[in-house]
């Protein structure tokens, strides 16, 4: 599915003396099969805007368009099935006695038949690399943080649907953690097809995997482009606060000492190559 | 009874463990056989993977938590003594992960004043130390602010100023990025610089790498244990080690490592961009 935003607008308590302008003209499309990351500080709109993905908003102004069709009234609840929001800590969010019940809570008040519940729960599990046979009559609050947080991942898996919104899918994790979580979001994307939108406050984290990259700022879009475009200009980015990945940033730094290298570098295995290539060491 | 304090040393950890009953696997044992000294000044980080213990030694530093065995003093007094613990919670003030949590007053300056009339000071010394702590933490123009609408990195400050206020010698700092955006992080660690260069102990608890380079000293918790323990270039060093433990070293080391690797010739110590540009660069 294709969602398009057109000069979309949000104001919290509008004509009141607490108004605020949250978004403000924004202008984006979201292909099928992209992984966009959504990039801003605190308070940039970041989660009003995704929260305008699946419908738990709406437009102050503008209009949202999903495969080409204007959204109205009768079609949230559809949206709300196609397009899945994972909120940041989502393992608060857990409430069953077990781990089976949290996971099919949805696809069960969605009427689907026991056996579909069942196939769509264990499928769930799977995605997120949590073993349903050894897992899913435990309670989910004697697990690990990381296994909670899959958990409530699969829960919005199970409901099967195209495009996965993550807010901070990471936050609180150590490196391994982390590194785990944002892994498996790329095979869901690679491997299941899945539409990705990450909301992240590390550049570190995205710059290597998202297609495209979003950066808000005190509600309005700011960049937009690959990680190489919006990557380009580290001096804009670190006026707005949110600095560059460090393998750029070096790279930058070697540009303005002179050095002849490309600063669309984002991890360290292409920063060796390039450097290597720098000094005219030859590479096996 | 521990005598003889050396002038300069705050806080010694003497074979110190510590357990816990968990509802269905039993007995844990959360820390296990962990000694260090700390001396007035440094700036320590504590590194460990989720579950290694480090919120649990945090909690052990200042009284909030007494070893099951083993023996924690600060300043030369042990913790078990239930008589120290005032005095321990004022020497050792302790900063957390969630600053929403932390906010107990209306206003800001009312919030850091919280402490201190707690430790029954007159209020005209009250008022003096707010007014310095909030502007060593670069919040001295937000004094009659909600502290509810300040912003994350903002409301970490005004918690720091709060344990400042209470005029310790060492501030213990749990994770007090993790929920941060990219410039409070800044705001929240270069006021923690600011203040060990004031001559205040820092203990900082942290999963961001880049963090600990700034440390003089890196602790690192796996499993209850203390593993490593050395300068930042020493700990990063071992890479390898960190990776099997679930961490990481910054990228910028890596970097070095895998350059090192393939030949290039770079100083041990590079732990920061610039210092690599710089070796790079010669």
């Amino acid at each position: 599915m294709q969602i398009k935003l057109e000069n979309v607008s949000h104001t919290y308590m509008p004509g009141t003396p607490f108004e605020t302008r949250a978004l403000i003209d924004i202008n984006l499309t979201i292909e099928q099969g992209e992984y966009l990351a959504i990039i801003g500080q605190t308070g940039s709109g970041k989660s009003t805007l995704v929260q305008h993905l699946n419908g738990l908003l709406k437009p102050t102004s503008g209009r949202i368009l999903i495969d080409g069709k204007e959204v109205d009234k009768t079609a949230y609840r559809e949206i709300r099935r196609r397009v899945g929001l994972i909120f940041q800590f989502p393992e608060q969010q857990l409430f069953a006695e077990t781990v089976f019940e949290d996971v099919a809570f949805g696809p069960k008040n969605l009427g689907l038949p026991e056996a579909e519940v069942r196939r769509r729960v264990e499928n769930a599990m799977l995605l997120v690399g949590l073993d349903p046979q050894e897992l899913g009559d435990r309670s989910p609050f004697t697990l690990s943080g990381g296994q909670m947080r899959r958990i409530a991942m699969a829960g919005v898996l199970a409901m099967e649907p195209e495009v996965l919104i993550l807010d901070e899918p990471a936050a609180g994790l150590d490196p391994r953690g982390k590194k785990e979580i944002l892994d498996q979001i790329d095979r869901l994307h690679r491997e299941e097809g899945l539409t990705v939108v990450l909301v992240s406050h590390s550049m570190e984290d995205v710059a290597s995997r998202a297609k495209h990259l979003l950066v808000l700022v005190d509600g309005r879009q700011k960049m937009y482009g690959t990680p190489a475009e919006v990557f380009r200009d580290g001096q804009e980015l670190a006026e707005m606060g949110l600095g560059l990945p460090q393998m750029c940033l070096l790279m930058h730094k070697l540009r303005a000492a002179g050095k002849d290298v490309p600063t669309d570098i984002f991890t360290v295995e292409d920063a060796r190559d390039a450097i290597l290539k720098m000094l005219g060491v030859p590479q096996t | 009874m521990y005598r003889g304090v050396s002038p300069i040393e705050i806080i010694r950890a003497k074979g110190l463990g510590f357990k816990y009953q968990q509802a269905d696997t039993g007995e844990c044992w959360a820390l296990r056989d962990i000694s260090f000294t700390i001396n007035k000044g440094e700036f320590i980080v504590i590194l460990g993977p989720n579950g290694s213990g480090k919120s649990t030694l945090a909690k052990h530093l200042n009284a909030l938590l007494l070893p099951t065995c083993g023996e924690v003093w600060v300043n030369g007094l042990l913790t078990s003594d239930e008589a120290n613990h005032w005095q321990i919670r004022q020497l050792a003030g302790m900063v957390f992960q969630n600053p929403d949590n932390q906010i107990v007053a209306t206003t800001v300056e009312e919030d850091v004043a919280f402490g201190p009339e707690n430790l029954g000071v007159p209020s005209a010394e009250i008022r003096a130390r707010v007014d310095e702590a909030l502007e060593l933490v670069g919040m001295a123009g937000y004094k009659k602010h909600a502290p509810h609408l300040l912003s994350g990195g903002q409301k970490q400050r005004v918690a720091i100023a709060g344990v400042i206020a209470m005029r310790p010698e060492c501030l213990i700092l749990d994770e007090p990025t993790a929920m941060l955006d990219p410039r409070g992080r800044i705001e929240v660690m270069e006021t923690v610089q600011r203040l060990n260069k004031e001559g205040i102990t820092v203990i900082l608890i942290t999963h961001f790498m880049e963090e600990a380079v700034i440390a003089d000293r890196v602790m690192v918790l796996a499993d209850g244990r203390l593993a490593m323990s050395g300068t930042p270039a020493e700990v990063f060093m071992r890479g390898d080690e960190l990776r099997a433990l679930g961490l990481d070293t910054p990228p910028v080391v890596r970097l070095a490592q895998e350059l090192r690797l393939a030949g290039v010739e770079l100083a041990p110590s590079v732990l920061t961009v610039e210092e690599l540009v710089s070796e790079l660069c010669r």
